[in-house]
């Protein structure tokens, strides 16, 4: 049983209570001075009213109160509205994908916790698609992606993520490495990527020839088929 | 007793099949693979950026690019989570390294890498 819609009782409620708020001042008058002379007379509604005593209490401030009742209902209204628009855009809103980041020194040991804000900077990498934000321990990356590209078939969407110093990481999402929140429509990659700072001293190493290098030949040209 | 033995046994074959589980899911690593692409300015080499080089796999007949990375500034790609004892090849500007025959995917635990040879265009 589902209670997520409770505006008409709220309504049903906002009237009794208006309805009943007047009786309060209007028994109290009965039962102090009954012999008070309240008179009302008039037209409220297309209704002639010519009432005394404690009903004309009580008529002069329901009325008093009616002229709130409507902006109120109408207010329920409008929030009903709004709240079924926004439920419409949360449940087609764009998914955002999300990921996780270590980064590890040449001895693949995971750099100090300050050393990420030098590396992961939302204007320092390049992600693809952009990336949306970071956390703010640098280790999340999220950005969002077009629905289109979560209904396909095949649904994998391919991801690159470059970070000075580095490198490039190429990754797929698909359902089989991420989980999928559909509620929030956030998908979390579950491999942690975890990357591993080159060894730059290796361009050294190779103009001082100490080590060799692959170099294109005929023997190794390729031909697609 | 009867029933004292086939328990014994029982609860040993059950131990054993464990351990060969055990076996078999430490040895489902994923490799990663990274390398560096460089190229000769007179003389010198110096990192080869914003290079587009691609995986292969062998299907049987021909390699067939599977997945792509870009060089970064330092020249350097990644491949991650790689199946082990895969044939694989790397095409960079047309040309297949290490050779023609490709390489084999080990089995390296992350966050170790695999590291292919240097590669010059």
């Amino acid at each position: 049983m589902e209670y997520d819609n409770l505006d008409p009782l709220y309504k049903i409620l906002c009237i009794a209570l208006i309805s009943l708020i007047p009786l309060i001042p209007a028994w109290g008058v009965y039962k102090i001075a009954p012999e008070d002379k309240f008179l009302a007379n008039g037209d409220f509604s297309g209704f002639k009213i010519n009432a005394t005593g404690s009903a004309a209490l009580y008529i002069v401030l329901f009325a008093a109160i009616y002229v709130q009742v409507n902006p109120i209902i109408v207010g329920i209204d409008s929030t009903r509205a709004l709240k079924t628009q926004l439920n419409a855009f949360l449940n087609n809103k764009p998914w955002m994908v999300k990921y996780n980041l270590t980064l590890l020194d040449t001895g693949a040991h995971e750099i100090q916790q300050n050393e990420y804000a030098h590396y992961i900077q939302a204007d320092s990498i390049t992600c693809v698609p952009r990336p949306l934000v970071c956390s703010t321990d640098y280790k999340t990356i999220q950005f969002y992606i077009d629905n289109n590209d979560l209904n396909r078939k095949e649904c994998c969407l391919k991801s690159m993520l470059t970070v000075n110093g580095y490198g490039t990481y190429s990754f797929l999402v698909n359902r089989s490495n991420a989980t999928f929140d559909t509620t929030n429509r956030v998908i979390t990659y579950s491999p942690t990527i975890a990357k591993v700072r080159p060894n730059l001293r290796q361009i050294n190493d190779l103009n001082m020839h100490k080590i060799a290098v692959l170099s294109p030949s005929d023997n190794n040209k390729w031909t697609p088929q | 007793m009867d029933t004292t033995i086939k328990c014994n046994v029982m609860k040993h074959l059950a131990l054993i099949v464990i351990i060969l589980l055990a076996m078999g899911v430490s040895n489902a690593n994923a490799t990663n693979l990274r390398g560096q692409v460089v190229r000769n300015s007179g003389g010198r080499y110096v990192p080869l950026a914003n290079t587009r080089v691609d995986l292969m796999y062998w299907n049987g007949s021909t390699w067939v690019s599977t997945s792509y990375a870009i060089t970064g500034a330092d020249g350097f790609y990644y491949f991650n989570n790689l199946p082990p004892n895969t044939r694989f090849s790397i095409l960079v500007l047309g040309h297949i390294y290490p050779s023609a025959q490709g390489s084999v995917i080990g089995n390296i635990a992350p966050p170790g890498y695999q590291d292919m040879a240097v590669i010059s265009t």
